[in-house]
C-alpha cells in the first residue's frame, strides 16, 4: 500500500512536471471534473498505460461505427479513415494535448478536439 | 534489435520497478513469465497484414488449415491503405457483363511488354490465369464492391477493377473488408508482433519464425509453411541506397513508412534468390501534405520547370518516368508543373490541392505566376515563350530538352497555374524470387521447403513498370496460391 502510494506520488509528480500550467484542461482532468475516478479508466494497479479503445467505447458511442456516424460531417471523418480504427488514445491523449495524427502526413485544418 | 523497442522495454521495467519500490521483484518476474506465451504452432504463419497476407489468411482458413497473421504495427500498415484500390484483371465476371472482349493471352502480352520483356514469364502467366477468378472471389467471398469498369489502364481495355472505397481510399476499404472476413473466421491477427528471423531445420527447410512481441521473443512454428507478405523496402533508405543508388534514396516516400525490407532481411540468410532489386515504381508527391499531382503530370498540357525556372524533361513522358528522373535532374528533387486553363480538368486539381491544404499558385499572367511561386520570373517567362513558339512553329523536338507531345497545346489561356511536386517512390519490385506455387527459390532455382512470398514482398513479376492495378492483383493471386499450396502440404503430411 505504502509502495503504491509512493509510486502514485512519483508518477503524479512526473505528470505535473511534464504538463505545466494548462494541466486542468486535459482530457483526464475533464473526466475527473465530471466525477470519474482514475481507476474507472485505468485498470492496472498503478495508472501507467493509456486505456484501450474498448474502455473508451463503453461511454463514448458504444462502437467505432457509431463514433464514425457521429463525426460523419467532418471532412475527413476522423473516425473512418484509410489508416483504420486507431486506438483512441493515439489522438485523444489523457494527460497531454490532443494530437491529430492525420496531420502526421497531411495538413488538414479545422479538426479540433474534444 | 530495434532500439525503440529496447528503450520502451526499459522504460516499462523502470515504471514497474518504481511502482513496486523494488527492482526484480519475484512477483513481477512471475507475472511477466505468465504473459509470454509458449511456442505457438499453426499450419500457416503469415507475415504482414496487407492484401497478400490477409487474402492468404482467408484462403488458408477456407482450405481447412489453421493460419495466423503476424503484423509488426498496431494496424495493417502496408501500402494497400494508401492505394486507390485497383486490380488489373481480364476475363472477370464484370468484364463479361460489360461485354468487354479480352483474353488471357492479350493481358499476358501487355504485361510482358510493359516490363520490357524482363518479367518472369511463368509468374506473368500464373497471374493472368488466376486473376479473373480471384477478382470474382474478392466480390463473392470478401464482399468487395467494384466501381464501374473504366477504359483504363494502358492499353485501355477496361481492365481496372477499382474497389469502391466510399469516403476513403479503395485500398483502405479493401483492408477493412479483408479484416472483417478474418474476424468472421476467427483468424488470429497478432499486432505489434514483428518477425525477426526464420527458423530452419537440419535440412534448411523453414519451420517457423522467431518474432518480437510486446512480451519478448516468441517462436511461431509452422506445420505447413511461412508466407512472407511484408511488402517491399521503399521506406528503407539504406536498402534503396545500396541497391539503387543515392538518387533513388532521395525520392520522397509516397506510401507506407513501414515497408522496411523484411522480405530481404528475413530470406537472405536462407539463400533466397533475390531479384530485380534495382526496380521500383515512382510517382509525383507533395510530401508535406501527401497530395498527389499525377493527373496534372499526365494531362498532356503545360511544361515542367525546376526551381531555376528552366524546363528539365520531356513532358510527354509518363508521370512515372518524370518522377523517377527528378532527383537525378535536380538536386532539390523538386519541380513545378505549369499549366494554363486550356487543360479543362485543372479545376479538379485545384480542388484537390485546396482540400489537402497544399500550396499551388494561380495568376492571370505567367509573370505574376512566377512571382507568386517565388520562381525566377525571367527564366519562367522564357521557358513558356520558348515552348509556345515551338508549338507554333512545330519544332518542339528542337527544344532542349526536347518535348515530344503528340498533340501539343500552346499555353495561352489564363489563368495560369503552378503545382509544385517532388519525385516519390511508391513501391519496390525486388525481393525473393518465387515460382508458380509462390514458393521462394534458392539461387539454384530450387524451392525452399516451407517458405513462400506474395505481393510486393516477392520478386520476379515486375520490372521497369507495371500495368496499373497489378500490385494488388498479384497480392491476391499469389496470396491465395501460397495458402493453397500450404494446405496441400499439410494434408500430405497428415497422411504420412
Amino acid at each position: 500500500m505504502k509502495k503504491n502510494l509512493l509510486a502514485f506520488l512519483l508518477l503524479a509528480a512526473v505528470f505535473v512536471f511534464a504538463t505545466s500550467a494548462v494541466a486542468d484542461s486535459y482530457l483526464a482532468d475533464r473526466h475527473v471534473q465530471r466525477g470519474l475516478k482514475c481507476a474507472q479508466c485505468h485498470t492496472e494497479k498503478v495508472p501507467s498505460k493509456a486505456p484501450k479503445m474498448d474502455m473508451c467505447l463503453k461511454c463514448h458511442g458504444g462502437s467505432y461505427e457509431e463514433l464514425a456516424k457521429a463525426t460523419a460531417s467532418k471532412n475527413p471523418n476522423p473516425h473512418y479513415t484509410h489508416i483504420g480504427d486507431k486506438e483512441c488514445a493515439v489522438c485523444h491523449k489523457g494527460h497531454k494535448a490532443f494530437e491529430f495524427i492525420c496531420n502526421d502526413c497531411h495538413q488538414f485544418r479545422g479538426q479540433k478536439t474534444p | 534489435m530495434d532500439p525503440e523497442i529496447t528503450r520502451r522495454g526499459m522504460m516499462k521495467a523502470l515504471v514497474v520497478a518504481a511502482a513496486t519500490g523494488t527492482v526484480g521483484s519475484a512477483a513481477t518476474a512471475a507475472e511477466a513469465a505468465q504473459r509470454v506465451p509458449a511456442t505457438q504452432v499453426y499450419d500457416a504463419i503469415i507475415l504482414g497484414a496487407g492484401t497478400a497476407g490477409l487474402v492468404a489468411a482467408v484462403e488458408a482458413y477456407d482450405q481447412g488449415i489453421k493460419p495466423v497473421v503476424l503484423e509488426k504495427m498496431d494496424l495493417p500498415s502496408g501500402n494497400t491503405i494508401y492505394a486507390l484500390g485497383s486490380l488489373n484483371a481480364c476475363c472477370t465476371r464484370m468484364q463479361k457483363q460489360a461485354g468487354i472482349a479480352d483474353s488471357k493471352d492479350e493481358l499476358f502480352a501487355d504485361m510482358m511488354k510493359i516490363s520490357a520483356g524482363q518479367a518472369d514469364p511463368t509468374l506473368t502467366r500464373t497471374y493472368v490465369e488466376h486473376i479473373g477468378d480471384d477478382v470474382d472471389w474478392l466480390q463473392d467471398t470478401i464482399g468487395v464492391t467494384f466501381l464501374k469498369l473504366q477504359k483504363l489502364p494502358y492499353p485501355r481495355l477496361g481492365r481496372i477493377h477499382r474497389v469502391d472505397g466510399g469516403s476513403i481510399t479503395g485500398g483502405g476499404k479493401l483492408i477493412r473488408l479483408l479484416l472483417a472476413a478474418c474476424k468472421k473466421r476467427n483468424i488470429p491477427i497478432l499486432y505489434n508482433t514483428k518477425a525477426v528471423e526464420l527458423i530452419t531445420d537440419k535440412k534448411m527447410a523453414v519451420t517457423g519464425v522467431r518474432a518480437l512481441t510486446e512480451d519478448g521473443l516468441v517462436e511461431f512454428m509452422a506445420r505447413g509453411g511461412v508466407i512472407i507478405a511484408t511488402g517491399g523496402f521503399s521506406a528503407n533508405r539504406e536498402m534503396l541506397c545500396s541497391y539503387m543508388g543515392g538518387a533513388t534514396s532521395r525520392l520522397a516516400l509516397r506510401g507506407s513508412p513501414y515497408l522496411t525490407g523484411e522480405n530481404i532481411s528475413l530470406t537472405k540468410p536462407v539463400f533466397a534468390k533475390l531479384v530485380h532489386l534495382d526496380q521500383f515504381h515512382a510517382g509525383p508527391i507533395v510530401s508535406a501534405t501527401h497530395a498527389n499531382p499525377a493527373d496534372a503530370l499526365n494531362s498532356g498540357y503545360g511544361i515542367i520547370v525546376d526551381v531555376r525556372g528552366k524546363r528539365i524533361i520531356d513532358e510527354a513522358n509518363t508521370y512515372v518516368a518524370k518522377a523517377r528522373a527528378l532527383p537525378s535532374l535536380t538536386p532539390e528533387n523538386m519541380a513545378y508543373q505549369l499549366v494554363d486553363s486550356s487543360w479543362t480538368a485543372v479545376r479538379k486539381m485545384v480542388d484537390k490541392f485546396t482540400h489537402l491544404n497544399t500550396r499551388f499558385y494561380q495568376d492571370d499572367t505567367v509573370e505574376g505566376l512566377a512571382k507568386k511561386a517565388g520562381l525566377p520570373v525571367e527564366a519562367v517567362v522564357a521557358s513558356v515563350k520558348g515552348y509556345n513558339d515551338a508549338v507554333k512553329s512545330g519544332r518542339l523536338k528542337d527544344l532542349n530538352p526536347p518535348c515530344t507531345y503528340k498533340n501539343p497545346f500552346a499555353m495561352d489561356k489564363s489563368p495560369f497555374y503552378a503545382f509544385p511536386f517532388e519525385g516519390g517512390i511508391t513501391a519496390t519490385f525486388g525481393g525473393p524470387k518465387i515460382n508458380a506455387n509462390a514458393q521462394v527459390v534458392t539461387w539454384e532455382d530450387r524451392p525452399i521447403k516451407g517458405l513462400y512470398a506474395a505481393g510486393n514482398a516477392a520478386g520476379g513479376l515486375f520490372f521497369s513498370d507495371y500495368i496499373g492495378g497489378s500490385q494488388l492483383g498479384a497480392a491476391t493471386v499469389f496470396g491465395r496460391i501460397a495458402s493453397r499450396h500450404i494446405a496441400k502440404v499439410c494434408k500430405k503430411n497428415k497422411k504420412v
